[in-house]
């Protein structure tokens, strides 16, 4: 493994782990020539660097650190064929379809062939008189070719006709779907580019690392990246499907919330460590938010 | 969690303060999941006591970190932190931090080192006086 060609390849590889992790799907490693082990990895790396940016990701990519993800419901309605009947526009998203784009769909097709677990939960779900079955693991084939997995369960339609497939999917609200940007986009007549996303994710992490502190106005943000108000407001809403200043909000009240939740530190103290500028302020935004006083949350911080 | 005045310690980190700087240690061949960041957060924060502090990140015992357990350390993990110095070894905590660093993008300013003497020097800047 020391050897200098099996060194160039792991760096190589390195570098391209992390251009994959930071959205950049075009970095590609020059074949050695070499048939080995190492080689297989590379090669595959390549191609599936390929698969991801044609699938998924071809009009940019927000890593939103896990802040915005957010359980969602996606429900299919299928038939006694096991065909689709209506979907949910979670569903449909998720799968990388447009809303009726998944009607009259065989679940086969959707899962790739792979029907077993599917099947094993359909018999439970039958000997279960109460109609209480256990959820299961199901991995769905995207539009784009990707495997999506979600924790289904499935329950028989009141009627007799018919069911309904529920998933739990972990939803990134802030990444949007490959469908739904392209959507967005026909309104603007422009894609996103790399370079757009690449601009919302430095401001994104930026707020994010000064939610103690006030924000500075979108003009200043502008000058300070390098673009201009436009495509400043107009990238975050593409990506984030929120303004600015509605995120930096969001998240400084999420941060209080936390704060309060997890530590004995005043109010007001916290109120100041999350950039409001008075406390009233801050209850009042909190109480907008959260539906309760800042005094109302559980406070754990204590021995 | 075994308390004392200045020494914790849960299933996954010990922690102490000296110097103004909070000390933590992961234990040997740790995973960090979201439950295992969820709980070094909440004990740190709560031996803190609220104090804002420097802190000195021992990674050497880290194993793996998930997704979960990034993000929520990156976050959350920032609370009452002034900064972080990650003191790493040769390859798995070097990698691990380095991509932490550089993906999951921690809130508090952040620093990877192999020597414990300049981890402590790059932390000096942000004692409180």
């Amino acid at each position: 493994m020391k050897r200098p060609h099996n060194h160039k390849r792991i760096v190589a590889m390195h570098q391209m782990l992390f251009e994959m992790a930071r959205g950049n799907f075009n970095r590609q490693i020059t074949a050695s020539g070499l048939d080995d082990e190492l080689e297989t990895l590379v090669v595959l790396m390549n191609m599936v660097a390929e698969e991801l940016k044609e699938a998924v990701l071809f009009s940019g990519y927000i890593n939103p650190h896990g802040v915005q993800a957010h359980p969602a419901p996606a429900n299919l309605l299928l038939d006694d064929s096991d065909t689709v009947t209506d979907a949910s526009s979670t569903s449909a998203a998720l799968l990388g379809h447009k809303d009726s784009g998944l009607a009259g769909r065989p679940m086969f097709d959707l899962l790739g062939g792979k029907m077993e677990s599917y099947e094993m939960m359909k018999r439970q779900q039958s000997a279960t008189p109460s109609g209480l079955g256990c959820s299961t693991s199901l991995h769905f084939i995207s539009a784009g070719g990707l495997s999506v997995s979600a924790e289904c369960s499935l329950e028989r339609l009141s009627k007799g006709e018919g069911w309904i497939l529920s998933c739990q999917v972990q939803y990134p609200a802030a990444a949007g779907s490959a469908t739904e940007n392209r959507d967005r986009n026909n309104g603007t007549g422009r894609f996103p580019s790399r370079a757009d996303a690449r601009l919302v994710q430095k401001v994104y992490d930026y707020i994010l690392a000064h939610l103690h502190g006030p924000l500075p106005s979108v003009r200043e943000l502008s000058r300070q990246f390098g673009t201009n108000e436009f495509k400043l407001k107009e990238g975050f809403r593409l990506f984030l499907h929120n303004s600015i200043y509605q995120f930096y909000t969001e998240e400084r009240l999420k941060r209080a919330y936390f704060m309060i939740e997890q530590s004995q530190i005043p109010l007001k103290k916290i109120a100041q460590m999350n950039g409001f500028n008075s406390y009233p302020n801050f209850s009042r935004t909190f109480k907008r938010r959260f539906g309760m006083s800042p005094k109302d949350v559980g406070r754990n911080g204590g021995d | 969690m075994i308390a004392a005045h200045d020494f914790y310690e849960n299933r996954y980190a010990s922690f102490w303060i000296a110097d103004g700087i909070l000390f933590f240690r992961y234990k040997p061949d740790t995973v960090i999941d979201i439950e295992a960041a969820k709980c070094v957060v909440a004990d740190r924060i709560r031996f803190q006591d609220e104090r804002c502090l420097p802190v000195l990140c021992d990674m050497q015992g880290v194993l793996s970190v998930d997704k979960a357990g990034r993000d929520y350390l990156a976050n959350s993990g920032s609370v009452l932190a002034s900064a972080v110095a990650l003191l790493v070894g040769e390859n798995v905590s070097l990698t691990v931090s380095t991509f932490y660093l550089e993906i999951s993008k921690p809130a508090a300013p952040t620093r990877i080192f192999t020597e414990e003497s300049e981890a402590l020097s790059y932390l000096k800047g942000f004692l409180q006086h």
